[in-house]
C-alpha cells in the first residue's frame, strides 16, 4: 500500500503524536511533505511547534475533521471555546498555526486577538500583549494630537 | 512573546479586521506595530475583508448645522459615534448620498463639506467658479423649488484611481420659457491630500435633464435616470458618466420590461436607481399590483439585465426605498427596505422572500440609515 493511514509528528520538545493521516492533511505544510516524500512510517518533525501546542493544534484538527455532522452553531461555540486562552497561548497557537499553515486556524486565532483589540486605550494592549512602548513622550503627544478622536 | 517574530503577512491578517479608528489606536502601541499599520498591503487587505461587512451608518439630524453620526455592525455593536458640526447654519440641509463611504452634506447653493465617518474628517469643498456663476442669478425651479437647490450632486469612487469624484450638474442658460440647460463640473478628491488644494474641471454640457431624486453610484460610475420622453422613447433610459474618462453615454433599460421607462406621461419616471451588490439595479414599482421589481444590470457592454427580486410589498404599503443588501452566512441576506408610510425599516429576506420589522433601526427621532463601508480614505486633514 503506498499510503499509511497514520502519521507520526514529532514536536520540537521530542515528543511524538501518532494521529490520522486525515487529520495531518489539514496542515499544508504536512500535506507537501506528505506528496513530496510519502514517508512510510517515518516520523515528520515539527521543529517550530512545542507538544504542549502541538496537541492543542491537533485537537483543533480532529474536531474539524470528524465532526461533519455537526452544524454551525455548534462549531462556531466550540471555536469560541477554544480560543478562550491566554495570550501566551494565541501568541503560540498562531505560531503554530502559521508554520503548518492551516488557514481556518489562523482566521480563528486572528478574529479573536482583533476582538481583545476593541475598545482598548494603547496603554492596556500594551498591558495584554506584553509590549514595551518604544515612543518618546513627544511621539505620543503627537498621537494623541493627531490620533485623538480615536480614543474617544 | 515577541510579536516582532510573527510574520509580518499573519500581523497584516488581524490587523486588517479592525476599523480603521481602532487602527488608530494600534498604531500608538508601539514602533513595530506602527511600521505595520503604515505597510500599504494593509490598506488593500483591509477594502478586500471590510466590502464583505457592510455597516450600519446613522445619521441622526440635531439641527440645521449638527448631525450625530453612528457606525454599528449588523449585530448592532457601536464602532464609531462623533457628532459633526458644521460651521454654517442655513435652514436647510441635505445629504447628497450615494455608495455610503463619503458623505457630502450640501448646505446651500454652493456650500459642499465632505465627511469620510471612518476617519472622522470633515473638510470644506471650495466654491465652483463655474456653477456659483449661475445658481446665484437663477430662481430654483421644478424640484428645486421645493429644495432650494439648483444643482444635481452625487459623489463616486474610482476603483481604477483610487479616488473620488463629486459630480455637480447646475442648472444653466435658463430661457424665458423655463427650458434650461444643464453643465456638469466634477471635483477629484485624491487620498491623502487636502481637499482644499483640489479644484472644480467643467466638463461640458450634460446631454439631458435627469430625474432630481434618483440616481446610483456604481463602480466607477454615476447613473441617472434620464427625464427627456423623447430620448426616452428611443431607448436611453439611463445616462452614465464614467468617472474615469468623465464622459456621457447612454444606455437601455431592461429588454421587455418598457412600462414606466417609456411612460407616454411625457417627463413622468417611474423606476429609481440604485446600488446593490456592486451592480446597478433599476427599482421598479409595476402597478397596478404591489410589486417592486428589481432589475440588475449583469453586462453592461452586452446591455444584459436580469430581473433580480420580484417583491410583494405589504398591501398598505407602497412607498417604499431599498436602502442597500445585506449579506449573511446563513442564507443570501436581507434588503433593508424603508417603507414611507409608516416609517418604517424592515429586512426582506431574499430566501424566504418574508418581511420582517428592523427592530434595531426604528427608534424614535429624524433618523436616516445607510449601508456603510469602514475605509481608509484620507481627506487630508491631519
Amino acid at each position: 500500500m503506498a499510503f499509511t493511514k497514520k502519521v507520526t509528528l514529532k514536536s520540537s520538545d521530542g515528543e511524538l503524536f501518532i494521529i490520522d493521516r486525515a487529520v495531518a492533511l489539514q496542515s499544508r505544510t504536512i500535506q507537501y511533505v506528505l506528496e513530496d516524500t510519502n514517508p512510510v512510517d517515518a516520523i515528520i518533525p515539527v521543529p517550530a511547534v512545542d507538544a504542549r501546542t502541538l496537541s492543542k493544534v491537533l485537537e483543533y484538527c480532529k474536531k474539524h475533521l470528524i465532526d461533519l455532522n455537526t452544524d454551525f452553531e455548534d462549531y462556531s461555540k466550540w471555536d469560541k471555546d477554544f480560543v478562550d486562552a491566554e495570550v501566551w497561548m494565541l501568541y503560540d497557537l498562531i505560531m503554530a498555526a502559521d508554520y503548518l499553515h492551516i488557514p481556518p486556524l489562523i482566521d480563528l486565532i486572528c478574529d479573536k486577538i482583533a476582538s481583545m483589540f476593541k475598545g482598548q486605550t494603547p496603554d492596556k494592549i500594551r498591558e495584554i500583549f506584553n509590549i514595551d512602548n518604544d515612543f518618546s513622550k513627544e511621539e505620543e503627544e503627537d498621537f494623541k494630537k493627531k490620533s485623538g478622536w480615536a480614543f474617544k | 512573546m515577541a510579536w516582532s517574530s510573527l510574520h509580518t503577512d499573519v500581523m497584516l491578517d488581524f490587523f486588517s479586521r479592525l476599523t480603521v479608528k481602532g487602527l488608530h489606536r494600534c498604531r500608538c502601541v508601539s514602533r513595530e506595530w506602527l511600521s505595520v499599520i503604515s505597510n500599504p498591503n494593509l490598506r488593500t487587505l483591509h477594502r478586500q475583508r471590510w466590502s464583505q461587512h457592510p455597516l450600519m451608518l446613522v445619521l441622526d439630524n440635531i439641527n440645521s448645522t449638527t448631525y450625530v453620526i453612528t457606525v454599528s455592525d449588523m449585530g448592532g455593536a457601536v464602532l464609531n459615534h462623533f457628532i459633526v458640526d458644521l460651521p454654517v447654519t442655513t435652514s436647510f440641509a441635505i445629504i447628497g448620498y450615494t455608495y455610503c463611504e463619503l458623505i457630502c452634506f450640501s448646505l446651500n447653493h454652493d456650500k459642499l463639506y465632505v465627511c469620510n465617518p471612518s476617519t472622522q474628517e470633515l473638510a470644506e469643498v471650495p466654491n465652483s467658479p463655474y456653477s456659483s456663476r449661475f445658481s446665484a442669478s437663477l430662481p430654483p425651479m421644478g424640484f428645486f423649488t421645493l429644495t432650494k437647490q439648483r444643482h444635481i450632486l452625487a459623489i463616486g469612487r474610482v476603483p481604477s484611481l483610487d479616488q473620488y469624484k463629486i459630480v455637480r450638474l447646475f442648472m444653466c442658460n435658463v430661457e424665458k420659457n423655463g427650458a434650461y440647460d444643464f453643465g456638469c463640473e466634477v471635483f477629484t478628491i485624491r487620498d491623502g491630500e487636502h481637499v482644499d488644494s483640489g479644484s472644480w474641471k467643467l466638463i461640458g454640457d450634460c446631454p439631458c435633464s435627469v430625474s432630481q431624486t434618483s440616481h446610483a453610484s456604481v463602480e466607477g460610475a454615476i447613473y441617472w435616470p434620464v427625464a427627456d420622453h423623447a430620448l426616452r422613447s428611443q431607448r436611453n433610459h439611463i445616462l452614465r458618466l464614467d468617472l474615469e474618462t468623465e464622459m456621457f453615454e447612454f444606455i437601455s433599460g431592461p429588454q421587455d420590461y418598457l412600462y414606466g421607462l417609456d411612460h407616454e406621461d411625457n417627463d413622468f419616471i417611474s423606476f429609481s436607481l440604485q446600488e446593490l451588490k456592486g451592480c446597478v439595479c433599476l427599482v421598479n414599482r409595476y402597478q397596478p399590483f404591489f410589486v417592486l421589481d428589481v432589475w440588475m444590470l449583469k453586462d453592461r457592454a452586452s446591455g444584459i439585465w436580469v430581473k433580480e427580486h420580484r417583491i410583494d410589498l405589504p398591501p398598505l404599503d407602497h412607498h417604499c426605498m431599498i436602502q442597500g443588501f445585506i449579506p449573511s452566512n446563513h442564507d443570501d441576506g436581507n434588503l433593508l427596505i424603508f417603507m414611507s408610510s409608516n416609517q418604517t425599516y424592515y429586512y426582506y429576506n431574499i430566501q424566504t422572500q418574508t418581511f420582517s420589522v428592523a427592530d434595531n433601526l426604528n427608534a424614535e427621532g429624524l433618523h436616516s440609515f445607510f449601508v456603510y463601508y469602514d475605509n481608509f480614505f484620507s481627506l487630508g486633514t491631519r
